[in-house]
């Protein structure tokens, strides 16, 4: 499925009015390649409630959060208490006049992968060419949608208007699964889907302490060579160190597995253990399962 | 927003980049029924505060909410202490109906008030600016967000206000502007144009560098219409004559301009130098002098 339309009843001008509490605010581009420094934003949920960054999700020491932006956009807040889901990052991001974002495909936004990205058009106009999966898609203000973005797309805005959308990219939980058709659902659990699992309730500080290791992850996974990484126990929280990215946070789940901070459910290590010994661990990516090389 | 004298057209200073279409937006109820009749029997009395005149600080107004009294003291020297409160809850219930970001982000709030019997079928489409020192040529600046609060009773065929929703407006918008035109003439436009209905208590927020016009009165107008107007700009315009408090003339000053009867108000605020003899002998010397002395002085 390339999009859903999942309710078109939000309140267009309620939608307006928050935009223009913010509108004076500092949109800050987007990274990437794929424009020219005109797609910008701002950061209504994101990772440690961070406004200074309008960035999509990856790895991270810290939680989702609100940013203080979401106190003054009071229907932007009712319609994300309105999704049964968690939230990873929300942002309103817009394209001028004129702008432009190249065709690309963001992998890691899947259902395999427990992503789910959904659009939440506040601005738009007819001659916004937005295409998804090869599709030019018409998504009309007010209007909230599914769209499955590890497929190409692309937005030329060749408008007078500013093109604004609520971006709400959402962990995959059961209860949003029952938003979408029963025979489109039955297709991606014959795929995979990853969903949300239980935290562990309470973990102490030496069952913390059997997670510390040293790893390898093997060459052509994360880049051309192997990776070399380690998790450490930084007061009562794991800390994954890998070479060439940012430390990142790892959260204890009920089955014995490491949620990653900061990525959809999917991106989790699985860990086996004899008594409390770690003996292997298995890098999840979705539907991926990637053996890492355990070292003592 | 500035209206002394006629301009052909005027040239809008750098405006602020729009990300929202919201242009409009009309709340009922903003006040009790009592206190919108008190306010319209208080404001009624005044031949018309002016604008580009009374500027209350952002500070003062958020001074007004924790409880300071000097802020509404200082304005009560102008209107008496009823209406100063009025208007420092209106201030109040302004911010309120802003988007939720812009009650902490403005600088200051212009007031001013009209008070029309006229039964002019012309009508004065414009946009909320003020001259800088080299008057209508300049570029002028033009406020965040304008207000309009309809005080008269319902069903007395007051003018609606009418905007063009254009934001900015274009230049053929513009040069319709600051001239007396007709509704027809306006209407013969590609331009579309939103009437909102006059009712008491209605508040209309509208951007700032909307164009807008006050309709007609219609034939059957048994009483003047009433509104209380505040703009809310981002931070007090650089005036040459500088001033403290919320107001640019003395309370002295606009005592003598509340005594003028309205006809001769109506004539000031239409740019005239001089007055006729059968108005000139309803108006105390003593008062015109005062008025004039501090219109100059404002430039």
């Amino acid at each position: 499925m390339t999009a859903h339309l999942l309710d078109d009843s939000f309140d267009v001008s309620r939608l307006q009015r928050d935009l223009a509490a913010v509108e004076r605010r500092t949109w800050i581009p987007q990274p990437g390649i794929h424009h020219r420094g005109e797609w910008t934003g701002l950061s209504l949920v994101s990772a440690g409630g961070r406004e200074d960054t309008a960035a999509p999700f990856g790895v991270s020491r810290e939680e989702f959060k609100p940013t203080p932006l979401l106190e003054v956009t009071p229907y932007l807040r009712e319609v994300l208490d309105a999704l049964p889901c968690p939230k990873l990052t929300v942002r309103l991001l817009r394209l001028p006049p004129g702008g432009r974002i190249i065709e690309h495909a963001d992998l890691d936004v899947s259902v395999r992968s427990g992503g789910m990205r959904l659009h939440l058009p506040i601005v738009t106009h007819d001659d916004v060419d937005f295409r998804l999966g090869g599709v030019r898609q018409r998504w009309a203000p007010g209007q909230l949608w599914y769209g499955d973005f590890s497929l190409p797309h692309s937005v030329e805005n060749r408008s007078p208007i500013t093109r604004v959308h609520l971006v709400i990219d959402v962990a995959c939980t059961e209860a949003l699964l029952s938003w979408f058709p029963t025979d489109v659902v039955a297709r991606w659990r014959e795929d995979g889907i990853a969903l949300v699992a239980p935290a562990a309730l309470s973990v102490s500080a030496e069952q913390l302490k059997r997670y510390a290791c040293r790893f390898v992850v093997p060459a052509g996974v994360l880049g051309d060579d192997s990776t070399a990484g380690a998790v450490t126990l930084e007061g009562d929280t794991l800390v994954a160190t890998l070479d060439g990215m940012p430390p990142f946070a790892l959260e204890p789940l009920a089955d014995g597995g490491l949620a990653i901070t900061g990525l959809p459910p999917g991106f989790r290590l699985n860990c086996d253990f004899d008594g409390e010994q770690m003996v292997a661990a298995t890098l999840m990516m979705g539907t991926d399962a990637v053996p890492v090389e355990l070292r003592r | 927003m500035m209206s002394l004298g006629t301009h052909e057209g005027v040239r809008l200073g750098p405006q602020p980049e729009r990300v929202s279409p919201l242009t409009l937006q009309v709340t009922d109820g903003v006040h009790r029924p009592e206190a919108i009749a008190r306010a319209h029997d208080a404001v009624s009395r005044l031949a018309g505060i002016p604008s580009g005149v009374f500027w209350i600080r952002a500070a003062d107004v958020r001074a007004w909410h924790q409880g300071d009294l000097r802020p509404e003291t200082a304005l009560a020297a102008y209107f008496g202490e009823s209406l100063a409160r009025f208007l420092f809850q209106h201030f109040a219930r302004l911010i309120e109906a802003l988007p939720l970001g812009w009650g902490t982000s403005y600088g200051c709030l212009e007031l001013w008030t009209k008070v029309v019997d006229s039964r002019r079928q012309t009508v004065w489409p414009h946009v909320d600016t003020v001259p800088l020192h080299d008057g209508w040529k300049s570029a002028c600046p033009s406020p965040m967000w304008g207000s309009v609060l309809y005080l008269s009773p319902e069903g007395q065929g007051h003018g609606d206000t009418v905007f063009c929703p254009q934001d900015p407006p274009s230049p053929a918008v513009l040069d319709l502007c600051m001239a007396e035109r007709t509704e027809e003439e306006l209407r013969s436009t590609a331009t579309d144009w939103q009437r909102v209905r006059a009712r008491p208590g209605r508040l209309v927020v509208f951007r700032g560098s909307l164009a807008h016009y006050v309709a007609p009165n219609l034939p059957q107008t048994q009483a003047p219409r009433v509104t209380v107007l505040v703009n809310v700009w981002d931070q007090v315009p650089r005036f040459e004559a500088p001033f403290e408090g919320p107001c640019r003339i003395t309370p002295e000053e606009f005592a003598a301009f509340a005594r003028l009867p309205r006809a001769v108000v109506d004539l000031i605020a239409d740019g005239a130098l001089a007055l006729p003899d059968e108005l000139l002998a309803q108006v105390d010397p003593a008062d015109l002098e005062l008025v004039f002395a501090a219109l100059l002085r404002l430039g």
